[in-house]
């Protein structure tokens, strides 16, 4: 009960976050995020390659505060870290460096980190919003699919498997209806489709 | 002797010693690193100051640590404290990001010290 109360005050930061930097709708560029990082007081961003698992990590000590990020990553992915990072520097800075993993996923600031990087990049009562109006009512279940045509309407830096996550936490769809989802090719097919409708 | 001058002495003497002994040639290590062919030899005199960036290319071409371009005394007095601290909250990762993230860490405090002091300000001996 305690953690859902901690995971519930990071979707609020990061909806004042939002709100304290001007950002509407969901999509959330590099080069908003790095504003919000000047805004905040993150003083260097950098990129390093040569990464297998690291994602990024953060400073704050006699260095300065700093953002390492693993370099060489789609913008998504970084978009996502970029966010994520801001929440340590938030909410951890004086727990010391923190080294963030791709699939370090189970400690609670961690996992805190994430949840606030899902909602500054696209708010939950938006998605669920946007999700019901595109689907006109309350669905049965979301499928990969709908999942698509979302990303695709509403141009979302969110990545898919957070879409999916968020989907899964919202009882909108079994975990099953994502395992192995080939999301590139959902998003060509989607995209062909969507051609050939405005092609007539 | 100013920081600019000692990281050029640090500089020819990795490139001296370089290969057990044998060394490199000045033209050598230029194009190894993509660099024009006197802006080794103008490090080395310190006409010229490398950037943080290619002191961490150097770094790496020598196979050392970019804290050893630097006098001892302004790097190495808390460094290895605070850099294995940092490496104990890293412990479940690879052994080739803990290498990244300790040279990363290395290149944190390096820059620190680089940029913090004008490069004509005297080192200690």
């Amino acid at each position: 009960m305690r953690d859902t109360g901690y995971y519930y005050e990071m979707r609020e930061l990061a909806l004042e976050v939002r709100v304290r930097n001007g950002i509407e709708g969901a999509n959330l560029s590099m080069r908003d995020m790095w504003r919000i990082y000047c805004e905040e007081g993150i003083e260097k961003l950098d990129f390093r390659h040569g990464f297998k698992d690291l994602r990024g990590a953060y400073f704050n000590d006699d260095c300065g505060v700093t953002v390492m990020l693993a370099g060489g990553l789609p913008d998504e992915p970084t978009i996502f870290t970029m966010a994520h990072e801001l929440k340590h520097h938030l909410v951890d800075s004086e727990t010391g460096p923190v080294v963030c993993r791709t699939n370090e996923q189970t400690r609670r600031i961690e996992i805190g980190a994430e949840v606030f990087a899902s909602e500054l990049i696209y708010p939950e009562k938006d998605f669920v919003y946007d999700l019901f109006r595109l689907l006109r009512g309350i669905p049965q279940a979301v499928s990969p699919e709908v999942l698509v045509e979302l990303k695709r309407k509403t141009n979302t830096t969110l990545s898919y498997a957070a879409l999916a996550k968020r989907t899964v936490l919202l009882r909108l769809a079994d975990e099953k209806a994502f395992r192995d989802v080939r999301w590139k090719s959902l998003q060509g097919n989607s995209n062909n489709r969507s051609n050939s409708h405005s092609h007539r | 002797m100013t920081l600019t001058e000692h990281v050029g002495q640090r500089i020819r003497e990795f490139r001296t010693s370089y290969g057990s002994g044998a060394g490199i040639s000045q033209q050598a290590l230029a194009d190894a690193l993509k660099v024009a062919s006197n802006t080794v030899s103008r490090w080395e005199t310190g006409t010229y100051r490398p950037t943080i960036d290619d002191l961490e290319k150097l770094a790496r071409f020598f196979g050392k640590r970019i804290l050893d371009f630097f006098p001892e005394e302004e790097v190495h007095t808390e460094r290895d404290a605070k850099i294995d601290a940092l490496l104990r909250t890293a412990k479940q990762l690879n052994d080739e990001d803990v290498e990244e993230l300790r040279r990363y860490a290395e290149y944190r405090r390096a820059r620190q010290v680089y940029t913090k002091r004008p490069p004509g300000r005297k080192a200690k001996k």
